[in-house]
């Protein structure tokens, strides 16, 4: 059991403003070298779900584990050396260059008094570099576009160099070419071993790149497995409650929807 | 490569920082030596030993006042840039959170009802400023809505305006000889007031409250990120957000409750720093420091040099301010 990294454990979870959103029965686990998708209509708890796993919301009943230690017992430094996320997007207050942004993905690693050197720089300039920004270091991140932030926002957690990577929806901005090279740096992340779960509203991008799939409606697991398993038509139509075609094209499925 | 240049950025930042501490050295340096008596300009050694009066200037009112002017601008230029990024608001400062307010009313119940006893205004002032703030965030608690940012930042302006209210009422109740003009001399700020008497505790605690504050100048980055974001990367926003936020209150009570209210200080300095030393927290909040020190400094020295009545010195930085930041916002240097 020893290569389960997360595991979620019967997680339910209400949130405490009087929301009737409930997840519940959740009973998942996520292994190294594995893409996880979440898939789901909106509101269905796929961010609660991220949420849960960055321990930002704390489970009703259940137990949530990262590398068989119930996250009660570990520290938010622990954590924050284990579990990276990656929000879809960010508003940022203040003019940071790029490399001073990447650079904060370093922050678990320092001493609480200490600030990044030589050697944070380098790794945050090759992260940089991987999400194809190296002309950019030194810009202002509020002058970026939507789909440059994205990347910036994959530089900061790839410095932060986690075992787990959530990414939220985190390539929504991405164009055709950046939504490639988000996908080969995704699989290249797992074929090192991490374990990634992202969530996105494109079931395309999902099957591209996923091991496994996740189905989520109203809070609950509606199917989970193996992405050829889950991938079904009949299985997104009844999760997305409208009729969808799945059409083989060139070895890549495309979804259609009426 | 990147990271070349990275190091080189860090080095021609801290030559920068350097510079400017060595220039409010300089100041300081100018500030100390110079006056208006026995005559305006240097005062020499000679001075001191054979003129009772002007050594007990220097030691008693000089002395005093300097150092304050100083730590005053520093704690502003540091707190301003803390609750700045903690709120994620280019517009936050302590004044937000019902501190400045919430002093101005102690110091004011001490004029009017305690013969402005000195070291009695101070403390009232300093529980004022705390309890605007416990108040920002106890009501700020009860808030069902919105992030926390702008839950404390409403609960902020709500209990600044009652305040306001009481500073009112304390202003019509004050007799309108010497307590009115002892309580609008405060609201505008001013170090004239400050003598040995109760003056090193306070120099203290802004030290303490500085270097607490600056210990942590790297890592006041991370709460510039939104919540969510902070978290993951491990900063504990009860623990280290919390204490930059009391040291920041803290110290700037504790100055304003014998400077009285040196506005728009902790407003445009930190912008100032980010220009002049980068965004990172790192070498802007070190600057901030350095900057606001400046500004209070320079100008308490300049009115003590060059005007013979005493004008009060948040008048001056409101002005410099103002104009500062109508600059910045219109050239695009500071956007919101």
């Amino acid at each position: 059991m020893t290569e389960r990294t997360l595991e979620f454990d019967r997680v339910r979870f209400l949130y405490d403003n009087g929301s009737p959103f409930e997840l519940s029965g959740l009973t998942l686990f996520f292994r190294p070298g594995e893409i996880t998708a979440l898939l789901g209509p909106n509101g269905s708890g796929k961010t609660t779900l991220m949420k849960l796993a960055n321990r930002r919301l704390i489970p009703e009943s259940g137990q949530i584990r990262y590398g068989g230690r119930p996250f009660t017992e570990l520290s938010r430094r622990a954590i924050s050396r284990a579990i990276g996320f990656v929000p879809q997007s960010e508003g940022i207050a203040f003019d940071y260059s790029v490399l001073d942004y990447v650079l904060m993905g370093r922050a678990p690693w320092l001493s609480p008094l200490a600030a990044p050197g030589a050697e944070d720089a380098a790794i945050a300039a090759a992260a940089i570099a991987e999400v194809g920004l190296s002309a950019m270091s030194r810009r202002s991140v509020r002058k970026l576009s939507g789909g440059q932030v994205q990347l910036v926002l994959l530089a900061r957690v790839l410095v932060q160099s986690t075992q787990v990577l959530l990414l939220d929806e985190a390539s929504s901005a991405l164009d055709l070419a950046n939504k490639r090279l988000f996908l080969e740096i995704i699989r290249s992340l797992a074929a090192r071993g991490k374990t990634i779960i992202l969530s996105t509203h494109e079931p395309a991008v999902a099957e591209a790149v996923a091991d496994q799939i996740v189905l989520m409606k109203n809070g609950t697991v509606q199917a989970a497995g193996p992405s050829a398993a889950v991938f079904t038509e009949a299985n997104l139509s009844a999760v997305y409650d409208t009729p969808i075609r799945i059409f083989p094209i060139e070895g890549r499925q495309v979804v259609l929807w009426t | 490569m990147i990271k070349n240049e990275y190091q080189i950025q860090v080095k021609k930042k801290r030559r920068r920082l350097s510079l400017f501490f060595l220039g409010l050295i300089a100041l300081a340096a100018v500030a100390f030596w110079t006056g208006r008596y026995p005559k305006l300009g240097w005062t020499r050694l000679a001075d001191l030993r054979a003129d009772p009066i002007a050594a007990n200037l220097f030691w008693r009112l000089r002395i005093p006042r300097v150092a304050t002017a100083l730590m005053s601008g520093a704690m502003l230029g540091a707190g301003g840039f803390v609750s700045q990024n903690i709120f994620r608001n280019p517009l936050a400062s302590p004044d937000f959170l019902g501190v400045s307010q919430g002093a101005a009313v102690g110091a004011a119940i001490a004029i009017v009802f305690f013969s402005n006893s000195a070291p009695l205004r101070q403390l009232t002032a300093f529980c004022g400023g705390s309890c605007g703030l416990l108040l920002s965030l106890a009501i700020a608690r009860r808030i069902r809505f919105g992030g926390w940012v702008m839950r404390l930042l409403l609960s902020g302006a709500t209990v600044s305006a009652f305040f306001s209210g009481l500073l009112t009422v304390l202003k019509i109740v004050a007799d309108g000889n010497n307590e009115l003009h002892a309580i609008e001399f405060w609201i505008m700020g001013g170090y004239n007031y400050v003598t040995l008497n109760g003056f090193a505790p306070v120099v203290g605690i802004a030290v303490v409250s500085l270097t607490m504050i600056g210990l942590f100048r790297w890592r006041t980055n991370l709460f510039s990120l939104p919540e969510e974001s902070a978290l993951s990367l491990g900063a504990s926003l009860k623990g280290e957000r919390t204490l930059l936020l009391w040291f920041s209150v803290l110290g700037i009570s504790a100055i304003t409750s014998i400077s009285g209210v040196v506005g728009w200080v902790g407003l445009l300095i930190p912008h100032l720093a980010r220009i002049a030393f980068g965004t990172d927290s790192r070498f802007g909040l070190s600057g901030s420091m350095i900057l606001g020190a400046l500004i209070t400094l320079g100008s308490d020295t300049a009115i003590r040099l060059l005007s013979p009545r005493e004008i009060p010195i948040g008048i001056v930085t409101a002005f410099f301010s103002v104009i500062a930041l109508a600059v910045l916002i219109s050239s695009g240097k500071v956007r919101f």
